[in-house]
């Protein structure tokens, strides 16, 4: 019987100037989150003031005074936003309906950053008697990650940056 | 009828769930976006139960209950806790969804599945974590919606605990412990879960020490080597448990548990080159 416990040898570089994926296309989200809604792009230009107000209602910077949003005939908004981790970029949709509730957030696309070195795809490794020695066409085959938890807090503190704006701007604009 | 191949191309996406990101990998087909909104919806109610950080979840109720009181559950979390205590005693501890820092004395043997099916006991004041477990079940749930709604196959990754279920063969990469930005092929899996335990998104300085979100409940010591466990098990939830444990404890401890659970696991030690012990 195998030995159930695999001792990887060291990783000889993998390589990666950036792991991204795209989920969807601007028009795929907004159907997605409001299926045959029209909408109608109202994108606003944040003030100063605007700025500073939702900064200190919801405790988090706003990096972009520009908001890319649109409203939905029949009440609600649909917003696109982007968050940065330490590592990570990830442009996302969120769907407000007519009450300023969030009706959905749906990742568009996710980007890792780490510093863009690229090195040989020299590594080996063994596992169940395979071994992957084609070289990875990154950006494209590499999926299903399994890794550690990366935590989702960026995209939950992007939220309520955008519950604050709506709140704030949007709901006035109305 | 949906097919398994990839011509259509996938419907794929990933929503903010569980404190990470939840995709879900499903062939397109007349019956893929329902069946994924359900999954989703799936994921979101295991969310909802187990969420530390509400106080009306079935967790928030349970870290509120007096010593001595019986809490009622979901049926769901009543599994889980189930299960968390199971892989708590075969452990010896080192998997504790009890043992938290600010538990108190309080361990896993003090909260108590009730036969109901629907209610714990607390013989302490206690907080419970099930970081460590809930992911998992949320996986094997929203699996087990996508084989219901009909999808002949499909993948749920839920922040690096994922499984694949039908015939497909889907390609496995796996984080280089010391360089996470760095993949390495894994193989493909078909009908397998696997999950990974490793200290690299976690880790980092707090008051002067490193610290990070991987504790031995046994002696309150951080993770925070540049190591990673990968467990490939029949269930995600499994998984999920068993890497934890198998970065905890030793190799001759590990092995029997790994058995009894069908279990495989694949460390990345750190270390400089060195041959596979056994394969």
């Amino acid at each position: 019987m195998p030995s159930r416990w695999l001792l990887a040898p060291a990783f000889l570089a993998a390589s990666t100037s950036g792991y991204a994926t795209t989920y969807l296309s601007l028009a795929e989200a907004q159907a997605a989150i409001f299926p045959g809604a029209a909408l109608t792009p109202a994108p606003t230009v944040l003030t100063a003031a605007q700025r500073t107000a939702i900064e200190k209602t919801s405790g988090l910077r706003v990096r972009s005074p520009e908001l890319r949003a649109w409203r939905v005939a029949g009440g609600g908004w649909f917003i696109v936003d982007e968050v940065l981790g330490k590592h990570e970029f990830i442009t996302y949709a969120v769907g407000l309906g007519p009450d300023g509730a969030v009706r959905a957030v749906e990742i568009m696309d996710y980007r890792e950053t780490y510093g863009g070195e690229v090195r040989n795809l020299k590594w080996r490794t063994q596992f169940a008697g395979k071994t992957s020695a084609a070289p990875l066409k990154l950006d494209l085959d590499i999926k299903n990650i399994s890794g550690a938890t990366l935590s989702s807090r960026h995209i939950t503190d992007g939220v309520k940056r955008l519950l604050v704006t709506h709140d704030l701007v949007l709901k006035k604009s109305a | 009828m949906t097919s398994c191949s990839k011509n259509p191309p996938d419907l794929r996406r990933a929503r903010p769930l569980l404190g990470t990101l939840v995709e879900i990998t499903v062939p397109a087909g007349p019956r893929s976006e329902a069946a994924l909104e359900h999954a989703f919806a799936t994921v979101v109610r295991v969310h909802a139960l187990m969420n530390a950080h509400d106080p009306a979840s079935d967790v928030g109720r349970i870290g509120t209950a007096r010593s001595g009181a019986v809490v009622r559950v979901h049926p769901w979390t009543w599994r889980v806790l189930t299960a968390a205590r199971r892989f708590a005693e075969i452990s010896g501890g080192a998997f504790d969804p009890v043992a938290v820092p600010s538990s108190g004395r309080a361990l896993w043997s003090d909260l108590v599945p009730l036969p109901d099916r629907r209610s714990v006991r607390c013989r302490r004041r206690l907080l419970i974590d099930l970081g460590g477990i809930a992911k998992g079940f949320a996986v094997d749930q929203a699996v087990r919606s996508l084989r219901r709604a009909g999808l002949p196959c499909g993948l749920v990754n839920a922040g690096g605990d994922l499984r694949s279920f039908g015939p497909r063969a889907w390609p496995l990469h796996v984080r280089a412990a010391a360089h996470p930005g760095e993949f390495a092929s894994l193989g493909t899996i078909v009908h397998a879960a696997v999950a990974t335990s490793a200290p690299y998104f976690s880790r980092h300085r707090d008051h002067g020490r490193t610290v990070s979100a991987l504790l031995d409940p046994r002696d309150g010591r951080f993770v925070t080597a540049s190591v990673s466990a990968t467990v490939f098990a029949p269930t995600a939830l499994a998984a999920d448990a068993l890497a934890k444990i198998v970065l905890l404890v030793n190799r001759a401890t590990a092995e029997p548990i790994l058995r009894r659970y069908r279990a495989r696991a694949w460390l990345q030690t750190g270390k400089p080159l060195s041959l596979p012990h056994a394969i």
